[in-house]
């Protein structure tokens, strides 16, 4: 392939990522495809000030991680691929049947019980990280924790493990769908659906809780449906693994991947309780409540800054047949500080099940109120009673 | 409400303290005594990393941050991860378009 007419001024901006998606396209065929761009882009020194900033962030990397080998592209012995992007073909006593899906984090697998044929789907950790031990052994304590939750809520997780240096989980394969698929497909679920999420996801987040999890990435694709409509959470133990990762870049963040039903204190970076996934579950029946998410940006970045800073609208001014019980919980659950957001999950389950909201304002508005209503329900009777009137009259 | 925040974005982005690598009040403090606007920028550039860094495949991205982190020659970066020296320089090009692409309005 000729080199395209570029002088060194458009290759410097290819390098800088300067250049517009157009122009960069076909200097990328270019590179791709002709042996001979490596000297002319050796040639050049690109560099401005993002660059320098980026080469300074060496600097805050502790020393595992970055400067740690990665992954060797072979590991003998193992019967690992050379590639490792490609798939396994046995993970622990199960094979591989076929690829499910692929996130940040790793990549999901539909697996076949080698000896009882059962099928399971396993989730296989990312060889990036897991390179660092600490951090494997990290995660395989933190699954096997949740493990050990048994909750209709919550995924139940079979089997835990280590195969070719990279640590796995097993889970049941479900049947359904996730609450991400549902809401892409219906835009939000209607009143009764909207109350059972609320309870089921409370509950699961209860169990969890109680047994020491904190989940960090709670968001709709977290969520599961089964058939039957019964919310299920997956996934828990696994973000703080990112947390915790490899190298100084992730360790103070959780960025799986959407930041959209982050906490404040997560966009910030600061540590995190239960009370963090309270606020996603907050942004999740938000966004099951009104078809759209509380928070949005332009960039990553801006979503974080919004999370932080802005209100979002009333959900019950998107959407106006919203139970008033559930506005109320969906608010308090957004509150930017966690100490104003309810105390815990079960305070959630507690207060979904209470047949009236729990009293925290003064006796006076609650009189103030019921008088309103009692007025509201009079004028809707009296209403009926002239239509009749009109009718006959 | 997308749209009222878009009109009011760059103003509340200017002040407000900015993101940064611990939080996004990392300069709250500094903005009193005057702005470091290489640290800002360090501190900008290190959080849109941690936020993109899942979007990228394992080898592109230590291809990225060998070359351009740590500054290694590209062509002793793709014998280490066994990629083509072109890979390389394309990695870097497609991080940095993308790391650009989101700290865009946050850059003064």
């Amino acid at each position: 392939m000729n080199a395209p007419a570029v002088d060194d001024a458009v290759l410097r901006r290819f390098l800088l990522g300067t250049l517009p998606a157009a122009e960069a396209e076909a200097v990328a065929r270019w590179v791709e495809q002709d042996p001979s761009a490596t000297d002319r882009l050796g040639r050049i020194d690109a560099r401005d000030p993002v660059v320098d900033a980026a080469a300074s962030t060496a600097a805050d990397t502790a020393g595992g991680g970055s400067s740690a080998p990665l992954v060797p592209l072979t590991q003998a012995g193992t019967g690992y691929p050379s590639d490792p992007d490609a798939l396994p073909a046995v993970v622990g006593e199960y094979r591989v049947v076929r690829e499910l899906g692929r996130g940040g984090m790793g990549v999901v697998l539909e697996a076949e019980n080698a000896f009882t044929g059962r099928r399971v789907a396993v989730k296989l950790i990312a060889p990036g990280l897991a390179a660092d031990p600490g951090a494997r052994a990290r995660f395989l304590g933190e699954a096997r924790a949740a493990a050990r939750v048994e909750h209709p809520n919550v995924v139940p997780i079979l089997h835990v493990g280590e195969s070719g240096g990279r640590p796995y989980i097993v889970m049941p394969l479900l049947a359904g769908e996730t609450l991400d698929a549902r809401l892409k497909r219906d835009t939000r679920l209607a009143a009764d659906d909207l109350d059972r999420l609320a309870r089921e996801l409370a509950a699961g987040l209860a169990a969890a809780h109680a047994a020491g999890l904190v989940h960090r990435d709670i968001k709709p694709a977290n969520v599961w449906l089964d058939p039957a409509g019964r919310a299920v959470i997956l996934d828990f133990g696994l973000a703080k693994l990112i947390a915790d990762g490899a190298d100084g870049l992730t360790a103070t963040g959780t960025i799986m991947g959407t930041v959209h039903y982050m906490s404040p204190e997560q966009a910030e970076g600061l540590p995190v309780d239960a009370r963090t996934d309270l606020f996603s579950l907050g942004a999740v029946l938000y966004h099951a409540a009104t078809g759209r998410r509380p928070f949005t940006g332009d960039s990553k970045l801006a979503v974080l800054v919004s999370v932080k800073a802005d209100t979002p609208e009333p959900p019950e001014a998107l959407n106006p047949v919203l139970p008033p019980h559930l506005c109320g919980l969906i608010r308090r659950l957004l509150a930017k500080r966690n100490e104003e957001r309810p105390p815990s999950a079960a305070a959630v389950t507690a207060a979904l099940d209470a047949p009236e909201p729990v009293r925290r304002r003064p006796r006076r508005w609650v009189a103030v109120a019921a008088g309103l209503l009692a007025g509201a329900l009079v004028a809707v009777i009296a209403a009926d009673v002239i239509v009749i009137r009109g009718k006959d009259g | 409400m997308t749209v009222n925040q878009g009109r009011d974005f760059r103003r509340r982005v200017a002040t407000r303290p900015l993101p940064g690598a611990a939080g996004l009040s990392d300069f709250a403090d500094e903005a009193a005594d005057g702005f470091d606007e290489a640290g800002h920028r360090r501190a900008l550039v290190a959080r849109g990393l941690e936020l993109i860094r899942p979007e990228f495949g394992e080898r592109a991205w230590a291809a990225f941050e060998r070359v351009v982190v740590r500054g290694e020659p590209a062509v002793e970066v793709a014998h280490a991860l066994g990629i083509t020296a072109n890979a390389v320089y394309l990695a870097r090009h497609r991080v940095l378009t993308r790391l650009r692409r989101e700290i865009e309005g946050f850059l003064e």
